[in-house]
């Protein structure tokens, strides 16, 4: 591969920027200064895919048709933690059960939570059916090792249905950490937070009533709920 | 709350869920006797038989103590908080002579904010003494660690410092300055003794451990060679290095959070034991450390020596000066504690029959004096010693001061047959007033429960319980260590099955004799005994008139889909408890929570809400099922407490909340 044939590539899909047009654009050695200009432009995009913005349970906005809420527990501490999410596609969910690594798979469109500055309790979403997953959690502390791969964990798989309200446990992230290891779990706590979640959410539940949303099976609400299963 | 009656009386329609509440308040004094931290936990023989360093901690703060073999005399030495703030601690020690004792001590400090390991500082303090008194305190400021005392050379030690190439320096204490003296210019750190004529060994890449003889010469090291892997080394007669033994790592390995996926025993070297390539291992592959080989890399030998019952080995303990196996070092309550093996290896004896059990074991042989170890079902380990031809014993210490000597209570162990498999169990009673005496009966099945056991000897829990009136039944059922690989091996995916057979035929056996009142039979357990506890209630209410459950798992699929597991641990609890995922179905049905609705008889959930092991969903599932089914039952949650109640303050208040329920229900 050419070096600008490498370097179109690298922006074609990632930058979201870069979308008016790299595709049409021919690259010769001519205009390989410009390029190059435009990639170092784009660069702080790339990687990066949507924000997605998160809502108290008291001010949730409606959904829209092929949507759920993903609800989740935050409990973070640190300067600016994070998380990384990747809706799978079908042939994706099957490659990654089959080899039980999702490590070398290409993540496209991948959405960043940003937990900074978070209270903690109940946090909701806004997002499309589908399956997803929680690629990285990233805790940023100076120049120590601060991301927690958790690329084909099916533990850190979700799947959000439209109109119910997804829940996927408590995320807790530990501002204190070591030099080689960060705090980040994610704890199923559907018993535990189910007053505050009938309390906080009523009005939400009406609408879209509460689920287990992640990925592994676990009957407990049903059983709960009497629920046939 | 009696029976199911009690549930479909218009009172508990009236009540509708309650929450019963145990009252704390009246702490017992006998609780605290029996929780308090223990206050002598290792021994130390001066290199002349004449005097013993031990630390004596308790409750109160740390303090580095002298004690003479003969008259048992004791003098502080060093009081931690005269030199450290709270949260400090001494950890080992040596003898470099008969004069000078090395202690390595820990100091926590304010260290980088939100950096855990800046606040931790580690020292090698060097006492020299007179008079029995402390007259100097010396300390070793290069980064490093004691490897050996080198107790023929006097005023001598090996000292490991690390670097690109790791080194292993003869330092001398006379050159050593006082700790905390300001250095002017024209000293040098260390009496500029970690140069090139002090050089005993070097390897390349950073040691994690120098292995020396008897004599004090190096003999191998464990070292990195890449980034993450690992080799042993020996030093060849002449001079040479050879490499007996390398694990290759992965990125996997040794991740960012320690995440491995082998699947093999991991055994790594801690101590030379009788010859140049063999050496005592701990296996680092298990989900927690709790075994000791002995592995010989050249002929690939590998035995296993040693099964700690429950806590994690950190480290063993040699005997002196024919340096035999004779325990480890475990993690136990936050601090280093040290067990003591009783098999038949490094001149340790064990008395064992089925109605006594004791151990006693010979630490160390110096100057003609002899230290020993020695506990028994009822009496608390105690330090002794025995000086050249004596006959008898000098106790010069205790673990549990308040407890020796405090009851003398009976022992008996059996075995069952049940499904082929000869299961073991201990019967604790306490001590016969009357000859109609009959007890009630508490059941403890053991946490695990797959590699872990009850021993004989002195274990608090039971001994308080056996304190109080109760006559106190453990099972070794199949999943426990100590006994057989066939014993351990029985317990796979028995978790709700074979696992409680086991515990219920035992019961059934023990409540058939005359001294145990059959009609008062309870089951109190912690994590798997937890979960043991409310399945064998829910199972056999005739039995069981009720049930304690701490820190227990309730859903057994939610405990198998910990997030933070390693891929080791997935494949481990698969083998060994079920997979979640094809097997989620039977998982459910040996799951508390599932038919919690069934529970008759009055029921305790204790748990810490900083548990990490068996998350408080677990006891907040069951709690959600009770309410809903106007099932009243107990409730106490800690609101600072993980999977282990490990303060003295935590333990009083979980124990008084199970005496209490015990008394109301039993």
């Amino acid at each position: 591969m050419s070096v600008p044939t490498m370097l179109s590539s690298l922006a074609a899909p990632y930058s979201t920027c870069c979308r008016w047009g790299i595709e049409r654009f021919v690259i010769s050695s001519r205009n390989l200064p410009f390029v190059f200009f435009l990639c170092m432009l784009c660069a702080p995009c790339m990687g990066k895919g949507k924000v997605l913005p998160l809502e108290s349970p008291d001010n949730a906005s409606a959904l829209k048709k092929g949507y759920g809420y993903l609800l989740v527990n935050l409990s973070v501490e640190g300067v600016a933690p994070s998380l990384e999410i990747a809706k799978l596609s079908q042939e994706q969910i099957q490659r990654i059960e089959q080899t039980r690594t999702g490590k070398k798979d290409k993540y496209l469109n991948t959405i960043t939570i940003d937990l900074k500055n978070r209270s903690d309790g109940l946090h909701l979403a806004k997002m499309k059916a589908g399956v997803y997953q929680i690629l990285q959690v990233s805790s940023p502390y100076f120049d120590l090792p601060y991301k927690l791969s958790t690329k084909g964990k099916r533990q850190w798989r979700f799947t959000i249905e439209p109109n119910t309200t997804s829940y996927i446990g408590l995320i807790s992230i530990k501002g204190e950490r070591s030099t080689t290891s960060v705090d980040i779990r994610l704890i199923n706590r559907v018993a535990s937070d189910y007053l505050s979640i009938h309390g906080e959410l009523s009005n939400v539940l009406r609408k879209a009533p509460l689920r287990s949303g992640l990925v592994y099976r676990d009957d407990f609400l049903r059983h709960l709920n009497n629920e046939k299963y | 709350m009696k029976n199911t009656k009690a549930r479909s009386g218009h009172l508990a329609i009236l009540l509708g869920v309650i929450l019963l509440n145990l009252s704390v308040s009246h702490v017992n004094a006998e609780i605290e006797r029996f929780f308090a931290k223990p206050e002598m936990i290792s021994a130390y023989l001066n290199p002349n038989g004449k005097f013993v360093a031990s630390v004596i901690g308790g409750d109160e703060r740390q303090q580095l103590t002298l004690i003479n073999a003969e008259t048992a005399s004791r003098s502080v030495l060093l009081s931690l908080s005269d030199i450290a703030g709270s949260e400090s601690s001494f950890n080992s020690m040596a003898w470099i002579d008969n004069v000078t004792l090395a202690v390595q001590f820990i100091e926590q400090r304010e260290g980088i904010k939100n950096l855990l390991d800046t606040r931790r500082k580690s020292q090698l303090l060097i006492l020299r003494l007179v008079d029995n008194q402390v007259s100097r305190i010396l300390s070793v400021r290069t980064k490093g660690w004691l490897a050996d005392p080198l107790p023929e050379e006097p005023g001598k030690f090996l000292y490991a410092k690390n670097g690109v190439h790791s080194k292993l320096y003869k330092v001398s204490v006379d050159k050593l300055t006082d700790h905390g003296e300001k250095l002017d210019k024209l000293m040098k750190v260390d009496g500029g003794q970690f140069i090139k004529d002090n050089e005993v060994a070097s390897v390349k890449g950073a040691a994690l451990r120098w292995f020396i003889n008897t004599v004090g010469e190096p003999k191998a090291v464990m070292h990195y060679t890449e980034k993450t892997d690992v080799a042993l080394t020996a030093f060849n007669h002449d001079g040479s290095q050879e490499e007996l033994k390398k694990w290759e790592a992965s990125e996997e390995t040794i991740g960012l959070n320690g995440e491995g996926n082998s699947d093999e025993k991991l055994l790594v070297p801690v101590a030379m034991a009788d010859s140049d390539s063999s050496f005592y291992c701990i296996d680092y592959a298990e989900e927690e450390e709790k075994t000791v080989y002995k592995a010989n890399y050249e002929t690939k030998e590998e035995i296993l020596i040693y099964e700690s019952d429950s806590f994690r080995i950190v480290d063993i303990i040699l005997s002196y000066p024919d340096r035999k196996f004779i325990g480890v070092e475990v993690l136990k309550d936050g601090r280093l504690s040290s067990v003591y093996t009783d098999q038949f290896v490094g001149g340790s004896k064990s008395v064992g029959n089925k109605n006594y059990a004791a151990l006693s074991s010979l630490l160390s042989y110096r100057g003609g004096t002899s230290l020993f170890y020695s506990e028994s079902h009822s009496q608390p380990g105690v330090y002794s010693v025995v000086i050249k031809d004596s006959a008898t014993k000098k106790v010069i210490g205790a673990v549990f001061p308040k407890l020796v000597n405090y009851q003398n209570s009976r022992l008996e162990s059996s075995t069952i047959d049940v499904e082929g498999m000869s299961i073991p169990y201990f019967l604790s009673l306490p001590q016969r007033v009357n000859k109609d005496d009959v007890y009630p009966l508490v059941v403890m099945p053991h946490g695990g429960p797959i590699g872990v056991f009850d021993h004989p000897y002195f274990d608090v829990p039971t001994q308080f319980l056996v304190a109080n009136g109760y006559a106190v039944l453990r099972v070794n059922y199949r999943g426990s260590s100590g006994y057989s690989s066939e014993l351990k091996e029985a317990g796979k995916k028995q978790w709700g099955k074979l696992i409680l057979e086991d515990i219920y035929q035992a019961t059934k056996r023990v409540v058939k004799r005359v001294d145990i009142d059959s009609g008062r039979v309870s089951v109190v357990g912690f994590s798997y005994g937890g979960y043991a506890s409310t399945m064998l209630t829910i199972k056999y209410p005739e039995l069981y008139k009720s049930a304690a459950n701490i820190s227990g798992v309730s859903d057994v699929n939610l405990y198998l889909n910990r997030s933070r597991l390693t891929p080791h641990q997935h494949d481990w609890l698969k083998e060994y408890v079920g997979d979640s995922k094809n097997e989620y179905d039977e998982l459910k049905a040996i799951s508390p929570v599932y038919s919690a609705h069934k529970l008759t008889r009055p029921y305790l959930i204790v748990h810490g809400e900083r548990d990490r092991v068996v998350d408080v969903e677990h006891a907040h599932r069951l709690k959600l099922v009770l309410e809903k089914n106007n099932i009243p039952f107990y409730w106490h949650t800690l609101p600072e407490s993980g999977h282990h109640f490990e303060s003295t303050e935590e333990s009083v208040e979980v124990f008084s909340v199970i005496l209490d329920f015990l008394q109301k229900h039993l």
